[in-house]
C-alpha cells in the first residue's frame, strides 16, 4: 500500500508552480513592544509519521512547525500555545521557505495577521506581535497555499485562558468561569496521502494540480489515527499510538469530575461528532473563542462540526464505564459517510 | 432556438451593476404594503470564470420595463418588505424545464420549455431567502438559477428582524460553485441535459461570492467596509451544493438568524460560519476595532482611521479557495476592511435606501 501511495505520488499533477501572488518579506514588527509571552516556531517539511491500516504500514509525508526553545520535536499538529487572557505575545517565525503563521480567531492588525494577499509572506524571520484579549480555544496555522499547507499539516492549537488560569474556562454565560478537572485538546483532520507529492507552491500560478479534490483515507485526532500511528516520540524513539489510548487524545476520568472538551476542526470535511448518550449530558459552552450566553446540550444525534471552527464541550460522567466518542467525516457534497475516527472516555 | 450570449458579469460590470439597475424591486421602507413587478427570463450563456474560462451557464436575468436585461448572473436581488404582493412574469427559454421556487417556502412555479407563466406571491416572513431553480436536486440551480430574496420588517432599515440587532449597512453574498465538466455537458448535449446529472458526480472547480471569485470579489457589492462602529449585517446563501465554512478575519460576527429561525437574545459570536447547500444566514460585522491588536500599539501612534485594516473572509473549507485545481486563493473569499466607509454603498444597502 506505501508503495501504491508512491506511485500515485509519481502521477502528481502539480498545476503551474511558481510565487505568483507570494509577497516575501522579513519586515521588523511595527510598534514593536516587549512581550509578556514570546513563542519560536521553526519550519520543518520532512516529518514523516506511519499508519497502520489494512495490515500494512503507510508512510505519510507532513509539514509543521517546531518549537526550538523546548527541543525542537517535530510532531502532528504542531506545538501548542497557551497564553493568559491580557497577555501580548510575539510568535517569532523563522522559514527559509515561505510561509506563514495565522492565529486563527485571534483578532491582530492585518500586518500581524499572517496573511500574505493583505500583508507578507514571511521568508526568513518575523515577530507577530498579538494581544489575547478573550480566553478560549483557537489555533494557529500557516496561510501560504492554505489549501495546501493546512492540509499538509502545518497547523497546531492555541489556547487562551481566563484571568483566572488553566483548570477553568469561559462559558455557559458571558463572564462566568467553570472550573474542570479533566482536559482534552483535540484537533481532528483528515489526511489525503496523495496529496503529499506537491510542491509547497504547487498551482499558485493556475493550472490543475487537483487541490479541489479531496479523497481523504486517513482520520486523525492529534496526528493519531484508530488504527495506530508509529511517530518518534521526544526522545526520538518509535512508538505506536491509537486514539483509543493515546494520553493526548483519550479521555480519562473518576465519576462527577468536570471535563472539558476543545475540538479543533483542522480539516475541510464536515465532522458528525457524536457523544454516547450513557456518558451523561454534554454541553457546548463555547464556540469559535468566545463563550456561549447561555450553554447548548448537544443533542442525542450529534452535532455537525464544519472546518475552522473551534468547540468547548464540558460534562460530568456519573457513572464507571468505557464510552466510545464518534466522529464521522462526511463528504462536503455527497455527505456520505467517507472515514472516521473514534476515541474513549474512561470514566473509574 | 439556443442563446449564445456572453454574460458579462461579477467583476467585470459590479460598478455598472451598483450605479445601474440596482434591483427589481425598488425597496424603502413604508407604511403601505405594495404590488411589486418582477419581470425574470430563463437563459442559457457563457459566463466567465477567474482564469478567463468561458462557461456554459443558466441564468435568471432580470428584465427591465422595456425589456432590457438588468442583472444576469447570479439572478436580480429582490428586495420588499412584508406585506408586499411580488407579481413575477416568468419566460423559459431554456430547453428544458425550469422553476422559480423559495427555499423554505412552499412558492414553488414550473415553467415548460419555451414556455412563460404568471404568478404572484406575498411577501414572506422578514429575512433572507434562496430563489432558485429547484428541479433536478439542485442541478439547475448550480448551474446558475439563483438569485437572493430579502424582505426587510415593514417600515424598518436598521433591522433584518423586529428584536435583531442593529446595522447601518447591508450585504448578500450568494455563495455558488461551477463544475466545468457539467457546463461542457449541458452545452453539448442541450439544456435537458441536466435531468442526467447526479451530484454524485458533481465536481466543482469554481467557487464563487456573488458570481465572482477573488480577486474579483473586492466590489461594493462584495467587499465588507465599515467605519469603526458601522455595523453591517452580512446574508450569507449557499446557492451550491457543497459544504461551506465561512472564516471572517478582523472581527468575530454576531449570529442574527439561521434559515429565519431569528435569535432576539443569547446571540453567539463566531469567526466561522457553517453554510450548508441553501441556508440563508444573517450575522451582522460589528467593524469594532480588531481586539487582539496589542493596547500598547494604539499608545505607540497606530491610528486604525489613519491606515484602515485589510482582512480577508474566506471559506475555511480550502478546496474552495482554489480555481481550475489550483491558483490559491483565488475562489469564495473576499475582503473585509475595517476603519472605513465604502465610498459606494452595496446593491442591497442601496435598494434599502432609494427613493
Amino acid at each position: 500500500m506505501a508503495d501504491l501511495i508512491r506511485k500515485q505520488n509519481a502521477e502528481c499533477k502539480q498545476g503551474d508552480d511558481g510565487d505568483c501572488g507570494l509577497n516575501p518579506q522579513e519586515p521588523p514588527t511595527p510598534y514593536e513592544i516587549k512581550p509578556d509571552v514570546y513563542f519560536e516556531r521553526e519550519v520543518v517539511m520532512d516529518i514523516t509519521q506511519t499508519y497502520l491500516s489494512g495490515g500494512a504500514e503507510h508512510d505519510i509525508d507532513f509539514w509543521g512547525f517546531i518549537d526550538p526553545l523546548n527541543g525542537g520535536h517535530k510532531s502532528v499538529p504542531s506545538p501548542a500555545m497557551r497564553v493568559t487572557q491580557g497577555q501580548t505575545v510575539h510568535t517569532h517565525l523563522d522559514s527559509s521557505h515561505i510561509h506563514t503563521i495565522h492565529h486563527h480567531g485571534i483578532e491582530p492588525t492585518s500586518f500581524n495577521d499572517g496573511v500574505g494577499h493583505y500583508s507578507f509572506d514571511v521568508q526568513g524571520k518575523y515577530n507577530y506581535q498579538w494581544y489575547a484579549s478573550q480566553s478560549g480555544t483557537y489555533m494557529y496555522h500557516c496561510h501560504t497555499n492554505t489549501v495546501l499547507h493546512v492540509e499538509m499539516g502545518m497547523y497546531g492549537g492555541l489556547i487562551i485562558d481566563p484571568p483566572t488560569g488553566p483548570g477553568t474556562v469561559e462559558g455557559a454565560g458571558i463572564g462566568n468561569y467553570l472550573p474542570y478537572d479533566v482536559e482534552a485538546i483535540w484537533a481532528v483532520d483528515e489526511i489525503d496521502s496523495t496529496w503529499r507529492c506537491h510542491a509547497e507552491d504547487a498551482a499558485l500560478c493556475g493550472g490543475d494540480a487537483g487541490l479541489n479534490y479531496f479523497d481523504p483515507d486517513f482520520f486523525i485526532i492529534n496526528g493519531i489515527s484508530d488504527g495506530g500511528t508509529i511517530i518518534k516520540n521526544a526522545d526520538g524513539d518509535d512508538e505506536t499510538l491509537r486514539t483509543a489510548t493515546a494520553a493526548a487524545v483519550a479521555i480519562k476520568a473518576k465519576v462527577d469530575d468536570r471535563v472539558l472538551v476543545r475540538y479543533i476542526h483542522g480539516g475541510y470535511f464536515p465532522h458528525h461528532l457524536v457523544f454516547p448518550a450513557a456518558v451523561g449530558k454534554v454541553w457546548t459552552i463555547a464556540e469559535d473563542g468566545r463563550p456561549l450566553a447561555v450553554a447548548e446540550e448537544v443533542p442525542s444525534g450529534g452535532t455537525i462540526v464544519t472546518p475552522g471552527e473551534r468547540r468547548e464541550f464540558y460534562f460530568t460522567p456519573q457513572k464507571p464505564g468505557q464510552y466510545q466518542v464518534t466522529i464521522e467525516m462526511q463528504h462536503w457534497i455527497t455527505r456520505k459517510v467517507v472515514g472516521s475516527v473514534s476515541t474513549l472516555i474512561t470514566v473509574d | 432556438m439556443k442563446r449564445r450570449d456572453f454574460l458579462k458579469l461579477g467583476t467585470y460590470s459590479s460598478a455598472g451593476l451598483v450605479a445601474g439597475n440596482i434591483s427589481l424591486l425598488a425597496w424603502t421602507p413604508r407604511a403601505h404594503a405594495a404590488h411589486l413587478p418582477v419581470n425574470l427570463e430563463i437563459i442559457s450563456g457563457f459566463q466567465k470564470m477567474i482564469d478567463n474560462k468561458g462557461l456554459y451557464m443558466f441564468s435568471f436575468s432580470g428584465l427591465s420595463a422595456d425589456g432590457k436585461k438588468t442583472t444576469e448572473f447570479p439572478g436580480p436581488t429582490l428586495i420588499c418588505q412584508e406585506g408586499d404582493t411580488i407579481d413575477v412574469k416568468l419566460t423559459n427559454t431554456l430547453s428544458t424545464h425550469s422553476s422559480f421556487m423559495v427555499a423554505g417556502t412552499d412558492i414553488a412555479h414550473e415553467v415548460a420549455p419555451g414556455g412563460s407563466i404568471q404568478f404572484s406571491f406575498a411577501a414572506p416572513a422578514a429575512g433572507s431567502y434562496l430563489y432558485h431553480d429547484g428541479l433536478n436536486n439542485g442541478v439547475n440551480r448550480v448551474m446558475g438559477l439563483h438569485g437572493a430574496l430579502i424582505v426587510m420588517p415593514a417600515g424598518k432599515k436598521n433591522i433584518s428582524f423586529n428584536g435583531g440587532p442593529d446595522f447601518v449597512r447591508q450585504y448578500k453574498w450568494l455563495l455558488g460553485n461551477v463544475d466545468p465538466n457539467w457546463s461542457h455537458l449541458v452545452n453539448n448535449n442541450g439544456d435537458d441535459y441536466v435531468t442526467q446529472l447526479s451530484i454524485d458526480q458533481f465536481e466543482p472547480k469554481y467557487f464563487t461570492l456573488n458570481g465572482a471569485s477573488y480577486h474579483d470579489t473586492h466590489t461594493p457589492d462584495t467587499e465588507l467596509m465599515g467605519a469603526i462602529g458601522e455595523a453591517a449585517l452580512v446574508r450569507m446563501i449557499n446557492a451550491g451544493l457543497a459544504v461551506h465554512s465561512l472564516h471572517f478575519h478582523g472581527n468575530h460576527v454576531e449570529v442574527a438568524s439561521i434559515n429565519r429561525q431569528n435569535f432576539s437574545s443569547h446571540r453567539k459570536h463566531k469567526d466561522v460560519i457553517s453554510m450548508f447547500p441553501e441556508d440563508a444566514r444573517d450575522a451582522v460585522i460589528p467593524f469594532e476595532v480588531p481586539r487582539d491588536i496589542p493596547p500598547q500599539e494604539f499608545k505607540l501612534g497606530f491610528d486604525i482611521v489613519e491606515h484602515p485594516q485589510h482582512y480577508p473572509m474566506h471559506c475555511h473549507t480550502e478546496l474552495s479557495q482554489t480555481a481550475g485545481g489550483g491558483f490559491y486563493p483565488h475562489g469564495m473569499h473576499t475582503g473585509i476592511v475595517i476603519g472605513q466607509s465604502p465610498e459606494t454603498e452595496s446593491e442591497v444597502t442601496q435598494g434599502m435606501n432609494s427613493l
